[in-house]
């Protein structure tokens, strides 16, 4: 290779992997390093090994933040995925105002999840919010409730602002999977004499198994990492009702600075994350073979 | 027979698609009513439209709770930030898709493994390291971060592009004497920018909506993002709901624009980038 040329690749590699090093590559082996530590940002780091692990093993609240993790899975992929298909496949079969329809699926997937987050608060208001007023109205007063503090009812509470505001991207997932199957094979089905309900469950489904597949990994991956919407509804109570994964991660280490303890809840969060990204990789080569 | 049954599906299908889009956008015109409404009248009569469209709620969000502010500091950390994603991951791209050295499989994959790695499990060691540069409650920790954890996207969706630009073009720059510089610059660039938009799209909105991040890096109000400021109005303004719902607007509706005007890119940008990937 000549001189030239590899002081070129230098010159556009080094810098941004240089600074990907520093501020990516660099906090994931730091995150690592602190959960071996005992640490509060004020007294000197201590070393104490696996501990944190062992007790975060032993911690009932974390156990309930894995549980309410998969609450919040349970709804996107039993609710959001289900409703995204049926959504996706109809504006599929040419419907009038195309557009307009996918217009409004999608703009919540653009929306902040603070301002999200804000209109669900809307929605669960004691008083004057949309849900209670709308029991009243219907004469079914009895069962307006306290969503947020409710805790038969907290947990859902905050688990529909994420199914509402990712079945869009769900949504557009699955119509790209539908629009690249050929028309062929729908056009035989059609002939076969096939019903709509047949069509979709024993053609379509299976021929884009591949696509829902990858949503089912959107939803646990996003199941895992969201967790703004509750910290700005209940941060994570009333006593950690509705604590996930990453909002008790984010309370012990910013509220409670237990560095040491947050950064084992992070690297278990990590952990999990990339096992499920192995497995779907695996599992997406199969499909593709 | 065939007409009734063409009818009933046709029924469902419309109901079942236009009740889910009213559900939407009952949720949306609710906001948009209340935000012209007096805390007494939302009280009242939460579902009627407001009795006179008056924009005290919107004017007192602007200036007094400091909206303007986070509205600017928003407008300049996204755009930044996508600036230095965008050159930073073209450049890259460039070198990984035009040169066969040693190291570009390692350096690519290096990348790509940042597509898998949940951000938010990095949030305390990146915390720590901004406060150690002394960058904490400066805007430009944030630029940073979005602008670094946009790279993997951005080598992801660029390679990609760029492998698909006919070598030809090049070759017979080379011939020209022209340099790899300019050749990147006056070739690759310009037929890249179709991709490049999508990723500027996509990474704007990102940039715009972030909060997790700028809730732990920044402290001052005036260094306030959009999505900071916003979830600080539950405290400060609990009670006020016509204010909140006006700030949910002003910080929803440019998202809303470059939906408009862009759509079909972001749309295809995110089907597919994650189908890819």
């Amino acid at each position: 290779m000549k001189r030239q040329q590899r002081l070129l690749i230098a010159t556009f590699t080094l810098p941004s992997l240089l600074l990907y090093a520093y501020f990516f590559l660099s906090p994931i082996g730091e995150v690592v390093y602190y959960s071996f530590f005992d640490w509060d940002a004020i007294s000197p780091k201590a070393f104490i090994a696996l501990d944190n692990f062992k007790e975060l093993f032993a911690d009932p609240v974390f156990y309930r933040s894995l549980l309410n993790t998969l609450h919040l899975l349970a709804f996107l992929v039993l609710l959001m995925i289900p409703v995204a298909l049926l959504l996706a496949y109809l504006l599929y079969t040419e419907v009038r105002a195309f557009k307009f329809l996918r217009t409004v699926y999608f703009i919540p997937v653009i929306v902040s999840s603070v301002a999200t987050a804000l209109m669900f608060q809307f929605i669960y208001e004691n008083y004057f919010g949309i849900l209670n007023t709308l029991l009243r109205k219907i004469g079914l007063g009895e069962y307006t409730r306290v969503w947020l503090s409710d805790p038969a009812t907290a947990m859902s509470a905050v688990s529909m602002p994420l199914v509402w505001g990712q079945l869009g991207l769900m949504m557009i997932i699955l119509l790209a999977g539908l629009q690249g199957l050929s028309p062929e094979v729908l056009e035989a089905a059609e002939m076969d004499g096939a019903n709509a309900f047949r069509k979709l469950t024993r053609i379509i489904i299976p021929m884009i198994s591949g696509v829902i597949g990858l949503c089912l990994v959107l939803a646990i991956t996003s199941a895992f990492k969201t967790f703004d919407f509750i910290l700005i509804l209940t941060q994570g109570g009333p006593l950690h009702r509705t604590e996930v994964t990453g909002s008790y991660m984010y309370s012990e280490g910013f509220n409670l600075m237990n560095y040491g303890y947050g950064s084992a809840i992070a690297v278990s969060i990590m952990g999990i994350a990339v096992v499920i990204s192995v497995l779907v990789k695996q599992f997406s080569n199969r499909m593709d073979r | 027979m065939m007409t009734i049954r063409r009818f009933v599906i046709g029924t469902c299908k419309y109901g079942f698609l236009w009740l889910y889009a009213t559900i939407s956008l009952f949720l949306f015109a609710w906001i948009f009513a209340s935000s012209f409404k007096s805390n007494r009248e939302i009280f009242r009569s939460p579902f009627s439209l407001p009795e006179n469209w008056t924009l005290d709620n919107y004017v007192r969000a602007w200036e007094s709770a400091n909206m303007s502010t986070y509205f600017w500091n928003s407008i300049f950390v996204a755009s930044i930030s996508v600036l230095f994603t965008l050159l930073f991951g073209s450049m890259l791209a460039y070198a990984i898709a035009r040169f066969r050295f040693r190291g570009n499989a390692l350096l690519s994959g290096l990348f790509v493994i940042g597509m898998a790695i949940p951000l938010q499990s990095l949030m305390l060691p990146t915390f720590l390291k901004m406060n150690e540069l002394g960058l904490r409650n400066n805007l430009l920790s944030l630029i940073l971060i979005y602008g670094v954890f946009g790279l993997p996207r951005a080598v992801f969706i660029l390679v990609g592009f760029m492998k698909s630009i006919p070598a030809e073009l090049e070759e017979a720059a080379i011939v020209d004497g022209c340099s790899y510089w300019r050749m990147y610059g006056k070739i690759i660039i310009p037929l890249s920018v179709p991709g490049m938009a999508t990723l500027a799209i996509l990474d704007f909105i990102g940039a715009w909506n972030e909060y997790v991040y700028a809730s732990v890096l920044l402290a001052t109000d005036k260094l306030r993002t959009l999505p900071i400021g916003l979830a600080n109005f539950k405290g400060e303004y609990s009670s006020e709901y016509g204010l909140i719902c006006a700030g949910i607007v002003i910080t929803i509706i440019p998202v809303v624009i470059i939906y408009v005007f862009f759509q079909e890119q972001i749309v295809k940008g995110l089907s597919s980038g994650s189908v890819k990937g």
